[in-house]
């Protein structure tokens, strides 16, 4: 009596008995229990009929599906794509190894960081160490410390009047003495057509503000006094092969004597 | 002394390169041997997961209808040449994935299925529109096949359209790509039972809509 109310089953589990049924989902117990509860009950009969309907017209859904087909080069497309693709990963392959290539080198390096470090100092020590003994550390004399009467040297040297022209032959040394002392300096204008080679002696202090300083600019080498006084003596030889060119700036043309030696 | 040293290297060198013929002119012959028995399904895919592309072929050939077929009922025919492509290919890629635990078409519908959830997601108003592109209008439009049996298959199609994505899926794979509850469980990724409770829903509702139309 018990197994028989158990049997008893709803309307709405025997319409999900239908659809299982449909699948051929049911097993046998399961089938008795529908047809048992189908032959009673009118509505869940009609479900069924429905629902077989349903059922038949998604066949003939499927039925008309089936004549789609795809053309016959398909497969062959497939396979060209894929053999492009095969090619293309194989590129990737070798960019892979080369990247691992490169992270195994970055782990040795990792690891080697502070000998790099402390070769890299010694590199840097000794180079620089070559360079000052070369003297390409001493400072490149600028001509904006050059001024005239507020005037920078560049444009100085174009407007200056020269007072005096000497030609200093090979070998040959001038002797410039300045004969009148002046707040303002003095310039001595170097030049030649030639490569340049000469020395200069004097008897001034070398510095930034005070004295003798020599300057080279566009190939030609100019000296300024800054205090000239008298006595003070600016000797220049030619060490080279040609003439050398000697102009002279002074406040007075008899300001500086010149004899050669 | 060096010159002995040369020549027997030369002749080293020709000695393998007459065996590399040797070699090459027996493998050319087994290739050449006619193969009459169409490899199983397992045996093509061990082939192609050995590197051999060509017997990926065979299986393409074998199921690219089927996988036309089953994406056309989602998607316009503009869209399902590519999406099938993509299937392919994607089954190309992920081949070793395939552990044989179910059918292989069961796998490549798995696949193929979520090629389509891309495209509807990336075009969703493709799942409920009647597009112009369809393949059942197009064919309407050809009558090539018998015209009240085109009619209902559209009528059909179209009330497919009205339910839910995940009930359209399921009912789709079982009625009309015949597949078992188990088998559309492995494809969609869900549980047997939800299957037949999804089957069952989406029978329902295209039974009510009927039966709506029809009053």
């Amino acid at each position: 009596m018990a197994e028989d109310k158990k049997a008893e089953l709803l309307c709405d589990d025997v319409t999900f008995l239908i659809s299982r049924n449909i699948d051929g989902d049911l097993n046998r117990s399961e089938t008795i229990q529908l047809h048992r509860h189908i032959a009673t009950c009118e509505q869940c009969r009609a479900s069924m009929s429905q629902l077989s309907e349903l059922e038949s017209s998604m066949q003939n859904l499927s039925t008309v599906y089936q004549e789609a087909s795809l053309s016959p080069d398909f497969s062959q497309s497939i396979h060209d794509t894929l053999s492009k693709k095969k090619k293309q990963t194989n590129i990737t392959d070798k960019t892979t190894s080369l990247f691992q290539y490169w992270r195994k080198w970055r782990f040795f390096s990792d690891n080697l960081k502070p000998a790099f470090g402390i070769l890299g100092a010694f590199v840097v020590l000794s180079l620089s160490l070559l360079f000052w003994q070369q003297g390409m550390f001493e400072q490149a004399p600028s001509y904006q410390r050059f001024v005239v009467h507020d005037i920078p040297l560049r444009t100085a040297v174009d407007t200056v009047a020269w007072n005096q022209q000497h030609t200093i032959l090979p070998s040959q040394t001038i002797r410039l003495i300045i004969r009148e002392s002046h707040s303002n300096p003095y310039f001595f204008k170097v030049s030649s057509l030639n490569s340049v080679r000469f020395s200069v002696d004097h008897n001034q202090m070398v510095g930034k503000t005070n004295g003798f300083q020599e300057l080279q600019l566009n190939g030609i080498r100019y000296i300024t006094l800054k205090n000239p006084r008298a006595d003070d003596f600016v000797h220049i030889r030619n060490h080279g092969a040609h003439p050398i060119s000697v102009k002279t700036f002074s406040y007075g043309p008899q300001a500086i004597q010149a004899d050669f030696r | 002394m060096v010159l002995i040293i040369l020549k027997r290297k030369r002749n080293d060198v020709f000695f393998k390169h007459t065996q590399n013929v040797m070699i090459n002119s027996r493998s050319n012959l087994d290739i050449a041997e006619p193969d009459l028995k169409p490899a199983n399904d397992h045996e093509l895919i061990q082939r192609v997961r050995s590197g051999d592309l060509q017997s990926f072929d065979p299986l393409v050939a074998r199921y690219q209808n089927q996988v036309y077929c089953f994406i056309l009922k989602y998607v316009p025919v503009r869209a399902a040449e590519d999406l099938a492509q993509d299937t392919f290919i994607a089954v190309y890629e992920n081949l070793d994935t395939f552990k044989g635990d179910s059918k292989f078409s069961t796998w490549i519908y798995g696949i193929a299925m979520n090629k389509v959830r891309n495209y509807l997601n990336r075009a969703p108003e493709q799942r409920f529109k009647h597009d112009s592109a369809d393949y059942l209008l197009e064919k309407q439009s050809q009558e090539i096949s018998p015209l009240e049996q085109l009619e209902q298959a559209v009528e059909i199609k179209y009330l497919l359209g009205q339910l839910p994505p995940d009930l359209k899926e399921s009912i789709v794979l079982v009625s009309l790509e015949g597949l078992s509850y188990e088998e559309t469980a492995s494809v969609m990724s869900i549980p047997i039972g939800t299957v037949r409770s999804k089957v069952f829903r989406a029978r329902q509702i295209l039974k009510d809509i009927i039966k709506e139309q029809e009053s």
